[in-house]
């Protein structure tokens, strides 16, 4: 009994460690190859797609430069997810602040990725983090960050074929809406008619699409652009 | 100019005005005497189509109300019963929209020339809510005379005057009709005012026409009312009945009487008394008119005493 | 002795309305709460805003939504609207009935003038009225709000939906909107001016159609089976259909269909008063 126990024991450590390995391998090429990118700035139209949340698709910029500074600049009111599209990377970069597991392979918009949790042992915002991670391009091609602060937000790049860097034309965000709720104004509503584009529908998460284009990329972005 | 044939107004129940009839000839002052109450008021708006008649005709200078009721009160200008005016206008201010209403746009110099008609001279700048009854009756006079027009219908136009008022609204009426020949409808319930300045007069009792004729015939003729103040009514009237059995007389009260006779019978009458040792304390004669309008008032106010 | 036009006869019930004290009520009315709005968000807004939309905070990062002149006039357009039809009722309850009071009706309907014509210009001139509140809300409301504010996009929090409206396309849809307040506001001026040419004193016409504007809003606020059938038929209903145009996309066919409900309302109030007008006797 205590063989097989300490069998069994020996044989998940080694699975652990094969797939550990094998993860930690996967998003270290994928560390590398956004490691490129020291910075860059891009056009982005902005496509909102949020129960109660009538917005119209909006234009406006995106600056990022290495580690981790991100900004999108537009004009106007917009909702926008709490996380930036790149702050993974940044956590992904310190491979001494988490614990990278496989957890398979699954298909993401038709294209054969391996799921790696990542799962940081220091104390941070970051609770977990799940990327899809296409093994040919070392392209993350979905991820999935929970959060203490903001929950999660799942969000999903789609790429050009044969691009020198790892940035994609298009991220979706999934966005969490349990805790949502429409704050009120002022005035009382009154004699408010029931719209269409409410919440009926019981929707629990809302998309928001970021569409790229026009990318600069390490040409120098300027400090107070952040 | 004015004629008006079978007139009536019902307010539920009440008739207000009953059959009534009149004609009014141009360029005269034509009195409507009655009591409070007696139609009058109801007569005149109905002339001037503030109140729907329930049938009748009013023609106005050929043209009846009915059909041609812009064009007839283009050529009037009224004053219903007490003045009202836009109290937070100035004086000049309701003149000129008065004027303008009534399609006609005066002059600085006939907007004077009204003001100084009617003593209001030198207070037209002034805010009409600063005025008193006296001074918005004038304006209201002003107001009627301002588009100059053919015909003036005033229904009591002294309410509210003060006695001087009174006289000037007097001589102003007859200045109206002898130096611009205006036509004027006045109405009271006052004989004297009437009297003094009316050319035609109607006397109107619960809405019917009673009399109607030119105010001298009705005010001269021979037979008079004599009102005689004594120490004791009925024994007097008891000696009256003896010398003149044939004449009505009236136990007014305990102290007064009246006799009904003609004018040359008077000296009669004041001897006999004389003769007879009766004190007289107060003799006085009233023509027929006079006395049927006081016999109106009394009817309405107290009841009468035939003997 | 010309005939008077009806522009002419306007102009006269204009210089009397104008004269009149209690027309600047409402515009004190409004210069006042919108200051007093104005004051408070510019010196409190930011906080005010930042509590409102902590919600929203939670689940997104919200980007532009600063405080705006568009977004002040919209909060001021939405405060006042339930304040306006009141304002609107105390001027023209009084417009016929005051001058039966006054006895001054006398004198108007004795000119060479039609009492339809009377009637009409009256309620030309309690309209020019309701507009020039309106034009004073807007001029307060819109444009001083965006000379203190600046411009910016409008966030509008119903009940139910948040929709953000751009700020190049607020300007045309704040046009609209004052131009439905004002339609709403003139069937309230009708309603008002109706009760007046059926009432011989000035105050119970005010104080009825301030009953009834004040009951029928009561009615619109509570989500009440028996009230929500009744709803649409509420004259004050229809008096919030402005913020439709602040809808994306646009709700057109509720806005004609309100602007149709709202002109039928004019056409019967001011049939009714013409009507009762034309037949009514003066006696007093």
């Amino acid at each position: 009994m205590i063989k097989k126990i300490t069998s069994l024991l020996l044989l998940t450590f080694i699975v652990n460690i094969v797939f550990g390995q094998q993860a930690n391998t996967l998003i270290k090429s994928v560390s590398e190859k956004f490691s490129q990118v020291k910075n860059f700035k891009s056009n982005v139209n902005i496509d909102f797609d949020i129960p109660s949340i009538n917005m119209e698709k909006m234009n406006g910029k995106v600056f990022y430069k290495a580690p981790n500074k991100f900004k999108v600049k537009l004009s106007g009111v917009a909702f926008l997810p709490k996380q930036n599209p790149f702050e993974l990377y940044n956590l992904l970069r310190d491979t001494s602040a988490y614990v990278a597991v496989s957890n398979g392979a699954e298909d993401v918009s038709g294209i054969r990725t391996q799921v790696v949790s990542v799962l940081p042992i220091k104390e941070q915002d970051v609770v977990l983090l799940k990327c899809w991670i296409n093994p040919v391009s070392n392209c993350i091609e979905k991820s999935q960050i929970t959060t203490k602060s903001s929950g999660t937000i799942t969000s999903t790049y789609f790429y050009a074929a044969n691009l020198n860097y790892p940035l994609p034309y298009k991220i979706n965000f999934s966005i969490d809406l349990t805790k949502f709720k429409i704050p009120k104004m002022i005035a009382v509503d009154i004699n408010s008619k029931k719209k269409s584009n409410s919440n009926a529908s019981g929707r629990t998460t809302g998309s928001i699409t970021f569409n790229m284009s026009k990318y600069e990329i390490n040409k120098g972005v300027k400090e107070d652009n952040f | 100019m004015v004629e008006i044939s079978n007139l009536v107004k019902t307010f539920g129940q009440f008739t207000a005005v009953d059959n009534l009839s009149m004609q009014v000839n141009e360029g005269e002052v034509f009195g409507m005497l009655g009591l409070n109450g007696a139609g009058k008021s109801t007569t005149m708006r109905c002339m001037l189509s503030l109140i729907k008649p329930d049938s009748g005709q009013i023609q106005f200078f050929g043209k009846n109300i009915s059909t041609d009721r812009n064009y007839i009160l283009g050529k009037i200008g009224c004053l219903i019963e007490k003045s009202d005016h836009y109290n937070y206008l100035s004086a000049h201010k309701n003149l000129v929209l008065s004027s303008k209403l009534s399609g006609y746009i005066p002059t600085q110099k006939e907007i004077d020339f009204v003001f100084e008609l009617v003593g209001l001279k030198g207070r037209e700048h002034q805010q009409v809510k600063t005025f008193s009854q006296g001074m918005k009756q004038r304006l209201g006079i002003a107001n009627t005379l301002i588009h100059n027009p053919s015909l003036i219908i005033l229904d009591e136009p002294a309410n509210g005057l003060d006695p001087q008022g009174i006289i000037d609204l007097r001589n102003l009426i007859l200045r109206l009709k002898n130096e611009w020949k205006k036509t004027i409808i006045l109405s009271s319930h006052i004989l004297s005012e009437i009297e003094l300045i009316a050319d035609s007069m109607v006397i109107i009792h619960k809405g019917k026409n009673v009399i109607q004729g030119k105010t001298n015939e009705l005010l001269s003729g021979n037979e008079v009312v004599v009102e005689v103040e004594v120490d004791d009514s009925n024994s007097v009237v008891e000696i009256i009945s003896k010398v003149f059995p044939q004449l009505p007389s009236k136990i007014i009260d305990s102290k007064s009487f009246s006799v009904k006779m003609q004018k040359s019978d008077l000296n009669v009458l004041h001897r006999e008394l004389v003769n007879n040792g009766i004190n007289i304390y107060n003799f006085t004669t009233r023509n027929k008119l006079e006395d049927y309008f006081l016999k109106l008032t009394y009817e309405n106010e107290q009841p009468v005493f035939h003997s | 002795m010309k005939m008077n036009s009806l522009y002419s006869i306007v102009k006269i019930e204009c210089v009397k309305y104008w004269s009149k004290p209690r027309t600047y009520i409402g515009f004190i009315a409004i210069t006042t709460i919108v200051l007093l709005i104005q004051l408070a968000l510019y010196t409190d807004g930011k906080n005010y805003w930042d509590f409102l939309t902590q919600s929203l905070s939670q689940s997104f990062e919200i980007e532009g939504m600063e405080f705006n002149g568009n977004m002040v006039c919209f909060i001021i357009l939405q405060t006042l609207i339930v304040q306006m039809p009141l304002m609107v009722a105390l001027v023209s309850g009084d417009i016929v009935s005051g001058e039966v009071q006054s006895g001054t009706i006398r004198s108007l309907l004795t000119k060479p003038v039609s009492r339809t014509k009377i009637l009409i210009s009256k309620f030309i001139a309690a309209e020019i009225y309701t507009l020039a509140l309106i034009i004073w809300l807007g001029v307060l409301a819109y444009f001083l709000s965006l000379f203190l504010f600046g411009k910016g996009d409008v966030v509008v929090l119903k009940s139910d939906a948040l929709t953000v409206i751009r700020s190049a396309d607020v300007g045309i849809r704040f046009l609209f909107a004052f131009f439905m307040a004002f339609l709403s506001l003139s069937v309230i001026n009708c309603f008002a001016f109706m009760l007046s040419t059926f009432s011989n004193n000035s105050i119970t016409p005010i104080v009825i159609s301030m009953s009834v504007v004040i009951l029928f809003t009561i009615i619109g606020t509570f989500d009440i089976p028996l009230f929500e059938s009744i709803k649409p038929y509420l004259f004050t209903t229809h008096t919030i259909v402005w913020r439709n145009f602040f809808d994306n996309p646009i709700d057109w066919e509720l806005i004609i269909s309100s602007t149709c409900f709202l002109i039928v309302h004019i056409i019967v109030f001011l049939g009714a008063s013409i009507y009762y007008f034309n037949k009514k006797d003066f006696l007093q």
